[in-house]
């Protein structure tokens, strides 16, 4: 089934206009990929096939879409399900109930579908996926990865032709992203109509038909998916895209077990030659229970100040929870000593920049929130009569790190600081960090992102 | 499976509808908070107490036992020693009995039931989609707003909003709580109202019920316990 | 910037919204009663908790939805999940009556006047007294069976306690305490849900 997008504007009701003039007529069974800075209008174009535009979200229309030969602003949005499926970001809030059965069966109960073919189709999706042992449990406890191969499978068991895919791979690690390259080809084996809007663009190498650039809500270029693939490194960077390849890391990393094996006393298992050198960060001793098991035991840890470290390693190893613990979040087992330059450091000099940073706003207006200096130097003077929750994603995060300067926090941990970004946001983000660093704090990252860490941090260390 | 404070999914050996597990509910709740006494209200916490055997853990079911039957004596003793005291633990012990076994009876409940087959026996029961959306939605959303309060309350610790803090300026506290996560939480509902609404929630239609949902002899057997005590109830109520 | 408006009770972004904030309301009363767990004392300090935070959940639901019903189906679903729970069976009448009496009092004020949405609160949160009511009702049964033993004075001397001045002690004190609550929530909506973009 084919997607026709004729002439299309679009503008928020505050007269923001997101979509100019965009005309788009993706091939039946092919797949093409979106792609563009944040605020581009990717998102906006996905929500117009949908049908959320124009029937969720309020605005100014122009132009048609026609999804086969359906005009989508004609059709009772209850219906559009039939023809398209979704794949959204944020694993949280697209699933609708609590089990892989249950949700799987959704849309098929909404459309009125008998329940025969709704289990035949479930059980259909899950085996085609290769997914079949999700097939009892529950939404909540999967992994991110886990979490979008099912949305994959419901997009599959809603049976549409033409499936959505609105950056799938925001939240999730290398290995996941690999995992859900193969359930986009699957899907694209299946013969569906494939549209993907995302930042991270490495892993549809190979299976991208046509891909469009988008910038400040115009088409700027489209060309051929073996075009685009084989743009240069510089052309690449110009246009304001994350990396083409998939990222190796650079650089020497560190292997610290999670872990330590009593056995082995562990000299210099530190993460660091010049373990005597106590400036900077030092941990040791550290131990961190949870129902009866250890999930973390480690020696000594040091982290220099005036550097930034990163630290990588699969999913469930404990980096968030070593973050914790650092910040006093976690309890650790009695016996940790955690030093700063050679003082116990005192709570609230390490600070922890969440995932989730619209949690660590709390002030009426930006103003209050942080320092009027710090304001200037991160690029939010404009902002101060703003309520800090109305910012963007961005805007949150550079707050959030005012806040902690201003608290004169000494160590500083990011926990994934470049889920969902862009290529220009993410340097932006290194950059910042390197100024943290060069002012003599201790600037620690948890995070997936190899092509962010070879860009900003100075050691890497792998729990293992 | 994960064990929740609210089950999505359970290992539960009693396998019946959950209509007639509610019908038997309501019967055992309009004992314990009425005026039914004696053989009655002993023969009703005997029943939960056989229900909690069944499902739940043995010792949950042990706890429940040891509260009912010191309850019971208790409250049997104004009938003996009459003084202040004596009554007024009576009277407070009266009520802790039939509360354990009606609570008893709500946890047995909603831990043996799948929120799947809940709302399916709701459709099928046509109770209001008005009702059956939210409390769906509810199930999906209250562990979220549980992380979500959680997180909010650790982003408040690291800003130094934590222990006397909270006491000297409680309604500052609470506003830096709430603010944080009823903004997330509003969003939330619009991304899934976003997804439920393009996978064709809202259609007037009833949805298809794919949950097995038949009527089997456990059915029979709650139904008929549920009449039963009803029945005995009223008798009662009428022989006063 | 998302379509709010021209919406009734059985839009399913209605009634996601009031799943999402009954969702929380269970939540906070939930959390404010387990502090009654560690102290009898604490139980009215939990209450009081419990009642504020609630006033901030349902001024802004009323904020997002604007319909007639939202009360009376956030009264049904937290009183069935009571029922399920064990509380009182009468508990599901009682809030179904109370939200719909609530949402009659919204209404009147077109869902924005800070008066009604506080005072239609107020009438909503004395649902919470239900799961209550059979100790004032049927505490008496099982007085007069021992009264027969130990003669009328004590009978009624507890009985007396467990009935209409505390009842109604409870229902002014809760309502005072409620609207005073949605009034501070009201306020919470205007400095930061309105300008955070959310109401």
């Amino acid at each position: 089934m084919s997607v026709t997008i004729n002439d299309v504007s679009w503008t928020w009701p505050n007269g923001e206009q997101v979509l100019d003039e965009i005309a788009l007529n993706p091939v039946p069974g092919t797949l093409t990929l979106v792609c563009g800075a944040s605020g581009s209008g990717k998102s906006t174009l996905v929500r117009l096939i949908n049908g959320l535009i124009p029937h969720f979200h309020d605005g100014q229309l122009t132009g048609t879409v026609l999804v086969g030969d359906q005009e989508v602003a004609d059709t009772p949005v209850d219906q559009m399900g039939r023809l398209t499926a979704t794949v959204f970001q944020n694993p949280a809030t697209q699933f609708f109930t609590t089990t892989v059965a249950d949700e799987l069966a959704f849309a098929g109960q909404n459309h009125q579908v008998p329940a025969d073919e709704i289990r035949r189709r479930r059980t259909e999706a899950l085996e085609t996926l290769g997914i079949e042992e999700l097939a009892d449990r529950d939404l909540r406890g999967l992994s991110g990865g886990q979490l979008q191969k099912v949305a994959c499978a419901q997009a599959l068991a809603q049976d549409a032709p033409i499936i959505l895919l609105d950056e799938p791979t925001s939240n999730l690690d290398p290995e996941a992203i690999d995992a859900i390259r193969e359930a986009i080809a699957r899907l694209k084996q299946l013969g569906r109509t494939l549209v993907v809007a995302e930042h991270r663009i490495y892993f549809l190498r190979d299976l991208v038909d046509e891909a469009v650039i988008m910038a400040d809500g115009r088409i700027t270029s489209r060309m051929s998916g073996e075009e685009f693939f084989a743009m240069d490194d510089a052309e690449r960077r110009n246009l304001g895209l994350r990396t083409l390849e998939r990222p190796e890391w650079m650089g020497q990393i560190i292997d610290v077990p999670a872990c330590r094996t009593h056995q082995d006393p562990a000299p210099e298992s530190s993460g660091d030659a010049d373990g005597s050198d106590a400036s900077g960060l030092v941990v040791s001793d550290l131990t961190v229970e949870r129902g009866g098991h250890t999930i973390l035991d480690i020696d000594r840890l040091v982290f220099p100040r005036g550097t930034i470290t990163g630290i990588i390693g699969a999913n469930g190893i404990g980096k968030t929870t070593l973050a914790r613990t650092i910040c006093r979040l976690q309890r650790a087992r009695r016996g940790i000593r955690v030093t700063v330059n050679g003082h116990a450091l005192v709570r609230g000099q390490a600070f922890l920049v969440m995932q989730d940073v619209h949690r660590q706003l709390f002030a009426e207006s930006v103003a209050d929130e942080a320092s009027e200096p710090q304001l200037a130097r991160l690029d939010l003077a404009s902002l101060t009569s703003r309520h800090p929750l109305s910012l963007s994603g961005g805007q949150k995060q550079r707050l959030v790190i005012a806040t902690a300067i201003d608290q004169e926090a000494r160590v500083l941990i990011l926990d994934e600081p470049t889920s969902g970004v862009d290529h220009r946001h993410l340097l932006s983000i290194a950059a910042e960090l390197r100024t943290l660093a060069d002012d003599d704090r201790v600037v620690i990252v948890v995070s997936h992102d190899a092509e962010f860490l070879n860009e900003c941090a100075d050691r890497i260390i792998r729990l293992t | 499976m994960t064990t929740n404070i609210l089950l999505t999914s359970t290992d539960s050996r009693i396998v019946a509808d959950p209509r007639s597990k509610f019908v038997l509910l309501l019967a055992v709740n309009a004992i314990a908070m009425g005026n039914s006494n004696g053989w009655l209200i002993a023969a009703t916490s005997v029943l939960v107490g056989c229900l909690l055997v069944a499902d739940l853990r043995p010792g949950t079911a042990l706890s429940y036992a040891a509260l009912v039957a010191a309850s019971a004596v208790i409250a049997e003793l104004p009938h003996h020693f009459v003084n202040g005291l004596v009554v007024g633990l009576g009277v407070i012990f009266h009520w802790i009995l039939r509360f354990t076994v009606s609570l008893a009876m709500g946890g047995w409940f909603i831990l043996s039931t799948r929120v799947g087959d809940l709302v399916a026996a709701m459709t099928a029961a046509r109770l209001p989609r008005t009702l059956i959306i939210p409390l769906a939605v509810l199930f999906r959303f209250l562990p979220m707003a549980i992380d979500e309060a959680r997180g909010v309350i650790e982003a408040m610790a690291l800003r130094g909003y934590r222990g006397s803090y909270l006491w000297r300026h409680p309604i500052t506290a609470m506003e830096k709580l709430v603010v944080p996560v009823l903004t997330a939480s509003a969003r939330t509902a619009d991304e899934l109202s976003a997804a439920a609404l393009i996978r064709g929630l809202g259609s007037t239609r009833r949805p298809t019920i794919v949950a097995d949902l038949h009527f089997r002899w456990i059915d029979a057997v709650f139904l008929t316990l549920a009449l039963g005590l009803a029945g005995a109830a009223m008798t009662q109520a009428v022989m006063r | 910037m998302t379509t709010v408006a021209r919406n009734t009770i059985t839009s399913p972004r209605i009634l996601i919204n009031i799943g999402v904030f009954t969702a929380l309301y269970f939540l906070f009363m939930f959390a404010g009663g387990m502090l009654g767990i560690f102290h009898p004392a604490m139980m009215f300090v939990g209450g009081l908790i419990s009642g504020i935070l609630n006033g901030i959940v349902c001024m802004l639901m009323v904020a997002r939805t604007r319909v007639m019903g939202a009360f009376t189906v956030m009264g049904a679903v937290v009183a069935t999940l009571m029922v399920a729970t064990g509380h009182f069976w009468g508990t599901i009448l009682i809030a179904i009556a109370l939200g719909f009496a609530a949402d009659l009092i919204i209404r009147s004020g077109n869902y924005t006047r800070t008066m009604t949405n506080a005072l239609g609160y107020a009438v909503f949160s004395l649902w919470g007294i239900s799961p209550f009511l059979p100790l004032f009702f049927n505490s008496g049964a099982y007085l007069a069976d021992i009264g027969n033993q130990m003669g009328a004075e004590y009978a009624t001397t507890f009985e007396r306690i467990f009935t209409a001045p505390v009842v109604c002690g409870w229902v002014l004190l809760s309502a005072i305490l409620a609207f005073c609550s949605a009034l501070l929530g009201m306020r919470i909506l205007q400095r930061h849900f309105e300008r955070a973009g959310v109401a």
